[in-house]
């Protein structure tokens, strides 16, 4: 099993975060990347700011659902 | 966190000290330590903290120091994170209550998937689905009652949440083990090409669900009768589904009242009262037998 690295930020705004990565966010909250919504892997809708549970910097997933949370850490074991 | 991951992070973090500080947070408990110089002198402490192969580490921006630079410096330090996280494998948590993180299958479960996965040979999607449904279980099993309740809300949006909830019924009435152990004695029983027709009819089960009125499941018994199956459970769990497998058991004992010759019919083997996590739940067995009129 990998060690998993885990970064939380407190004192800094998750919109302040997502937008510091690279993500756009429109005024409704959705989160863009290159000029496309962000899609939930499992419903397949757009993703708002406050959906988002984790994301994976390196490739800038975006991790919006315990579902996909769990299958990303099932996938490193 | 092993002391060359803090040391690590210590390096990596170090410039950013006049504005952050950073923890090890226990993944179980929430519980932060520092990481400072001096929790070097301190292992015992960190090996406390060590929780399987997660490293929680929590950086706290403190309150504005230089205004005018603190932009650009949070940008270096997401720079940071980004390349840290993507060399180590990990990410960068928004949710803080994610227990998801911190409970992994049980041990059992994991066994039990990774059996499946080699001996029965399920696909993917079965597998992910599977994957789901052990974990709802295992919530269940620790009475993590509201979090089993979460997950399963979330599930309930999914595209996958038929296959889901079937393979949380084969889970959580025991069937998943009995399909491995059979698979020794019947080779193609229970593999991935088997599974799909499974999963469309499973003869030696009925799960009752909130669809379901009293008279389908007599129908669903009915079609059993026809293959011959010799044991049936029926399972519901739920006040509602409870009162349509009582419904269903009055229904099912009318017919045995109205026979005129020796007929076929299911008879209760076995009536089982249990609960899963706050929920009541029945099991009844069913056995087929010829009956006779009075």
């Amino acid at each position: 099993m990998k060690d998993l690295l885990i970064f939380e930020i407190d004192g800094m705004d998750k919109k302040e975060i997502l937008e510091g990565l690279g993500f756009l966010i429109d005024e409704n909250g959705y989160l863009y990347r290159d000029g496309k919504p962000i899609l939930s892997k499992i419903d397949n809708t757009k993703v708002k700011v406050e959906d988002v549970e984790m994301i994976v910097p390196g490739s800038l997933e975006v991790l919006s659902d315990p579902i996909e949370v769990s299958d990303y850490f099932s996938d490193l074991e | 966190m092993s002391i060359s991951l803090v040391y690590e992070i210590l390096n990596l973090f170090n410039k950013f000290k006049d504005f952050i500080k950073f923890f090890i947070v226990n993944p179980n408990t929430g519980e932060k330590i520092e990481i400072n110089d001096n929790i070097l002198k301190n292992q015992k402490l960190i090996g406390e903290n060590v929780i399987q192969n997660i490293n929680i580490v929590n950086i706290n921006i403190l309150p504005e120091q230089i205004p005018e630079e603190s932009n650009s410096r949070k940008k270096e330090l997401l720079k940071d994170i980004e390349k840290e996280v993507d060399k180590k494998k990990g990410a960068l948590n928004f949710k803080k209550e994610n227990k998801f993180l911190t409970k992994h299958l049980s041990p059992q479960k994991k066994e039990l998937v990774k059996n499946i996965k080699k001996v029965l040979k399920w696909d993917e999607e079965k597998i992910s689905a599977l994957f789901y449904a052990l974990r709802i279980c295992d919530l269940e099993d620790d009475q993590r009652c509201s979090e089993a309740q979460e997950l399963y809300n979330k599930i309930n949006k999914s595209k996958k949440k038929d296959l889901i909830k079937k393979m949380y019924n084969f889970a959580r009435s025991g069937y998943l083990e009995g399909f491995l152990y059979k698979h020794i004695f019947e080779p193609l029983k229970f593999t991935n090409e088997d599974m799909d027709e499974l999963l469309k009819f499973f003869p030696e089960a009925i799960w009752i669900n909130e669809d379901m009125i009293p008279s389908d499941v007599i129908l669903e018994l009915k079609k059993r009768l026809e293959l011959k199956i010799n044991n049936v459970i029926i399972y519901a769990r739920g006040n509602n589904n409870i009162a349509t497998l009582h419904k269903a058991l009055i229904l099912l004992e009318n017919e045995w009242n109205n026979i005129t010759s020796p007929t076929k019919s299911y008879m209760i083997s076995n009536h089982e009262k249990y609960m899963i996590c706050t929920t009541n739940a029945e099991k009844v067995a069913l056995e087929l037998q010829t009956l006779s009129p009075y």
